[in-house]
């Protein structure tokens, strides 16, 4: 495999260019899927394979700036992107990145700087697997509500969502928009009709808070919240959400090749295999449902979750091997998670051009 | 929708113009931060950037954010060619 390596001149380590292509990819296909940067796959990923830390984190901010152009085009082509939600949840959230940042830097002058790490790093676990496991038990029991009316109703196609939607309804969003404080904003895009604009501040202010406070892009934050806060269907939740990643990481991009811990050739190669992988995940939204992606984001966050409690073992039991295992559990949940968006990518695909060949009936307005 | 999106990428060059007068308001980075890569041994390419990281960062950082707008874009265009999105997708669960 030693042929495939190049020299890397800013980080000066030899590095894998397939590596860092299929890296790319993978991350490419799940951010595009999910709305998400993926900087939580590539950071350790690129970090246990050589790259000093602040290098990883910096060449991994520039690639998903490029990758996220790509997913936030083709969101923006399938009518993914409320632009308006986009912008409010940006100002908001920088905002509630500054008081997080503030937050952490009063825990570090009173707790020292491994009291901060083992604070931030059990706050990240939990808020990963209390959000992993939300969104998991939400499917689970919208699966069940929509089988037990299967049985029951007499034409299930065409009545039985449009029931749960009406139990959804009663939910927390509607019970957020139902709030009455001056002043009022929709969301055409979104299909919020009304809701009050400190609704909407204050979520994602919070948001913020949690990005600035764990040190993350944020887009596995805001990618729930909109849809169990908001009530933004999970497709718009996704492209408004990399809308903001591209946002957001253009200046985080900007300012690590200023302090130089950017290596721009990885970047570049990282980009080529992300940009392909962005046009499958993307494309990917187009035809899997969006309880689907909700499951699947759920158990890649919960494995993400995992990884952060193996790499938590590696200080307590002297370790440092832990350290690696935790990159490769994210790796490997990463390519896996991958080839199930890819698989349900090409099976909708065909079962698509099938029933259009065969005229089914059925199928129109399935995809 | 093309253009609208070409529009948006220009914000936010202007966006990145901000900072860059930012920085030269502020002065010389972090002695710190101004590590340098070896020469010695480079060529093309890879020469051209460890040249430039040492001696003007500000220029690499251009030159690294743009490298990616540029790319960006021009997949985006080669992708919108290609791809046209048959109808929106379904927005309700």
């Amino acid at each position: 495999m030693d042929i495939f390596n190049i020299y890397l001149p800013i980080a000066e380590i030899q590095f894998n260019v397939i590596l860092l292509f299929v890296l790319g990819f993978c991350v490419g296909v799940l951010g595009g899927f999910f709305g998400v940067g993926g900087g939580w796959i590539v950071t350790p990923t690129l970090n246990i394979f050589g790259f000093p830390m602040d290098y990883a984190i910096g060449t991994d901010i520039t690639y998903i700036f490029g990758t996220s152009i790509v997913s936030t085009k083709i969101h923006s082509g399938l009518g993914n992107i409320d632009w308006k939600l986009g912008i409010f949840s940006i100002v908001s959230s920088v905002i509630g990145v500054e008081v997080g940042a503030q937050f952490i830097m009063y825990l570090g002058k009173t707790y020292g700087t491994e009291g901060l790490d083992s604070i931030v790093r059990w706050s990240f676990i939990t808020l990963l697997i209390f959000l992993g496991s939300f969104m998991l038990y939400d499917y689970f029991v919208v699966q069940k509500r929509l089988s037990e009316e299967e049985r029951k109703a007499d034409d299930p196609k065409q009545t039985h969502i449009s029931r749960i939607q009406k139990k959804k309804k009663t939910a927390l969003p509607i019970r957020l928009q139902s709030i009455r404080l001056f002043p009022m904003v929709s969301f055409k895009t979104s299909g919020i009709k009304s809701v009050s604009f400190w609704i909407v501040f204050v979520i994602f202010f919070i948001a913020g808070v949690l990005q600035g406070f764990l040190g993350v892009g944020g887009g596995f934050i805001k990618m729930p919240a909109m849809i169990y806060l908001l009530g933004v269907p999970t497709v718009i939740a996704v492209g408004t959400d990399l809308f903001n990643v591209l946002i957001t990481s253009i200046y985080g991009g900007f300012t690590y090749a200023i302090k130089g811990r950017v290596e721009l050739i990885a970047a570049v190669i990282m980009f080529f295999g992300g940009a392909l992988g962005a046009i499958f995940g993307s494309t990917a939204t187009k035809y899997v449902r969006g309880y689907g992606i909700r499951l699947l984001f759920a158990i890649m966050i919960i494995v993400a979750g995992g990884s952060v409690v193996i790499k938590q073992l590696e200080k307590p039991l002297g370790m440092p091997i832990f350290n690696d295992i935790s990159g490769y559990v994210v790796v490997g949940a990463a390519m896996l998670m991958t080839s199930v968006v890819l698989w349900k990518l090409i099976s909708s695909y065909y079962k698509l051009k099938k029933s259009e060949i065969g005229f089914d009936p059925d199928s129109i307005g399935k995809h | 929708m093309f253009k609208k999106f070409f529009s948006r990428c220009l914000l936010l060059l202007c966006f990145l113009a901000t900072n860059i007068c930012y920085l030269f308001a502020e002065g010389k980075p972090a002695t710190e931060l101004n590590k340098t890569v070896k020469v010695e041994g480079l060529t093309g390419l890879n020469l051209f950037l460890a040249q430039t990281y040492n001696s003007n960062r500000l220029l690499f950082a251009v030159i690294s954010t743009g490298t990616i707008v540029i790319l960006g874009v021009i997949v985006t265009y080669i992708v919108s060619l290609f791809i046209k999105p048959a109808g929106h997708a379904h927005k309700e669960e």
